[in-house]
Parts: C-alpha cells; sequence; structure tokens
C-alpha cells in the first residue's frame, strides 16, 4: 500500500511539473514585452542565466532618427535589437533575419 | 629581496605540491563524509529493527539525490512553498525561494485569463501550496531551459519525459526532510485499512 501510495506521489508531481513549469518560446517572450518597460527588462536580465553567469547586460544602444533608442540585448543565440521611446517603453523587438535567438 | 631561479622552482612545485595534496584531500574527506552518513543511516535502520543494508542504500540514495538537486538547480530543495513569482526570461534559471511554478518567460498582464498558467498566474498560486511542487518545478525548470538552447523541438518533446527525473531526483533529496517525510508517512497511516 505504502508503495503504491508512494507511486502515486510521485506520478502527481511529475505530471504538475510538467504542466505547470514550461517555458515560453522566444516569440511569445518577445511579443508579450512589447509595450513594457525597458527599465524593467534590464532589470529582470540581472538574474542568473543559463550560462549561471550574471548580468548579461545591455550590449549596445544607438540613437535612431525618429528620436527613440535602440538596445541591443543578448540571448544564447542572437542578439535582440529593443526599440524603445523617449517615455522607456519598447515599442517594437526585431533579430537579424527575423530569428528565434533562443 | 631578489630570487634565484631555482629559488622559484622550488616556490612553484611547493605551491603546486600544497595545491595537488588539498584537492586530493578535500575530495577524499567528502567521500569519507559521503561513507559515515551511509553507515549512520545503516545503523540507524538496524536500530530500528530494519536491515543494515537497507539503511545503507536509503541514506546513499538521499545523500546522492541531494547533491544531483543541489549540483543542477544551484540550491537545495525544500518541501516549502516559493514566495512571490519573479518576472523572467526563456533562458534565465529558477529562482531561490520564488515561486518557480508555470511558465516561465510571458510578462503578466494582470488579467485572470491570460496570467492563468503563468509563473504568478492563479493556477500557479494555487498548486504553489502543495509541498514539494515547487522543488519539482525549479528542476524541471532547469532542464527546460537548457533543452531550449537546443530548440524548442526539444524543449517540447522532453517535457513529458523530462517529469520522472525531476520528480524522482526531487523525491530522493527530500526524503530525509522531516516535513515530507512527515506528509507522506501521515497519509500513508489515513489511507492504511483499520
Amino acid at each position: 500500500m505504502k508503495n503504491l501510495i508512494c507511486v502515486i506521489t510521485f506520478l502527481i508531481m511529475g505530471i504538475l511539473s510538467g504542466c505547470l513549469s514550461q517555458v515560453a518560446s522566444f516569440r511569445d517572450h518577445i511579443n508579450g514585452w512589447i509595450g513594457g518597460s525597458m527599465d524593467e527588462y534590464i532589470e529582470i536580465g540581472k538574474m542568473p542565466h543559463i550560462d549561471r553567469s550574471g548580468y548579461v547586460g545591455v550590449e549596445g544602444v544607438t540613437r535612431l532618427d525618429n528620436g527613440n533608442m535602440l538596445y541591443e540585448i543578448p540571448f544564447p543565440e542572437c542578439p535582440a535589437f529593443f526599440e524603445v521611446n523617449p517615455r522607456g517603453i519598447i515599442v517594437a523587438i526585431t533579430t537579424e533575419g527575423d530569428r528565434d535567438c533562443y | 629581496m631578489s630570487l634565484s631561479l631555482h629559488q622559484w622552482y622550488r616556490i612553484g612545485f611547493v605551491s603546486v605540491l600544497i595545491l595537488w595534496l588539498s584537492a586530493f584531500f578535500l575530495n577524499a574527506f567528502q567521500d569519507y563524509l559521503l561513507y559515515i552518513d551511509g553507515i549512520g543511516g545503516g545503523a540507524s535502520a538496524k536500530v530500528n529493527g530494519q536491515k543494515f543494508v537497507d539503511g545503507v542504500k536509503l541514506s546513499l540514495l538521499s545523500d546522492v539525490t541531494r547533491f544531483t538537486y543541489r549540483k543542477i538547480v544551484g540550491y537545495k530543495a525544500t518541501t516549502q512553498r516559493g514566495g512571490a513569482a519573479v518576472q523572467k526570461r526563456p533562458d534565465q534559471l529558477p529562482i531561490k525561494g520564488a515561486n518557480n511554478i508555470g511558465v516561465q518567460g510571458e510578462k503578466l498582464t494582470g488579467k485572470l485569463r491570460e496570467d492563468f498558467f503563468k509563473e504568478g498566474g492563479s493556477l500557479s498560486k494555487q498548486a504553489n501550496k502543495i509541498p514539494s511542487i515547487n522543488a519539482v518545478a525549479g528542476l524541471h525548470d532547469v532542464f527546460q531551459v537548457e533543452l531550449g538552447t537546443i530548440g524548442n523541438w526539444a524543449r517540447n518533446l522532453f517535457n513529458v519525459p523530462g517529469m520522472v527525473p525531476a520528480a524522482g531526483i526531487t523525491a530522493g533529496s527530500l526524503m530525509t526532510d522531516p516535513a515530507f517525510a512527515g506528509a507522506v508517512s501521515s497519509y500513508s497511516k489515513k489511507s492504511e485499512p483499520r
């Protein structure tokens, strides 16, 4: 009886963890941040990454002709470019060749 | 003070020797502790009227899974629920003490339906109340994040199979946790026919 309870407990734990602990795709992630705050996004980047390094950081910032800023944010596969308006709101996120960078 | 080349060689040799001996004895000491713990588990089992070998096996299994969990996730497994969820990117690792249950990497909108499956969403908050689930989710998240570097296909393919080692390693590492053992024991007693 105890063994059965253990097996059932493991199965429930496994199924729950699998169903509930998934990771969003790169597209879903970046689309969710359009309209969000760039400062908040930079703050999030300070938490441990896959390579267990700390802050990956902003690799470069350039001013665009329309007055917006373009932030280059590194991802495992390639950098993503966050266009930010003067109020600090992300207005567009692009990648080179429209690639998925993670 | 200037040292001759010969003296530098001697300093270098002694330094390397000290480093090598430290590394050797540190590792040996760790193994030694593991064996002591195993023997302690066996002795404890014997005192409680069970087989010595079973106690050793249980103790070593618990040590190895606990070590594995800590090595992979970066912190110790716990039965306790996580605190508030912390917003993460999809390539970030679980955060110690935070609620890591739910879909990671999607921004919370504050809308119940849209946030339902996300970390910090309503389902995540409810599941977080179940002891140990946050620990299993933490390990499963590491698997998922690591698989993401191979590709989305790998993450999707190994999502379900990854549940088994995640639950197994977590359960093993929590075996000696009094809260976990107490919960399983009290549940078993309730379920046994009278």
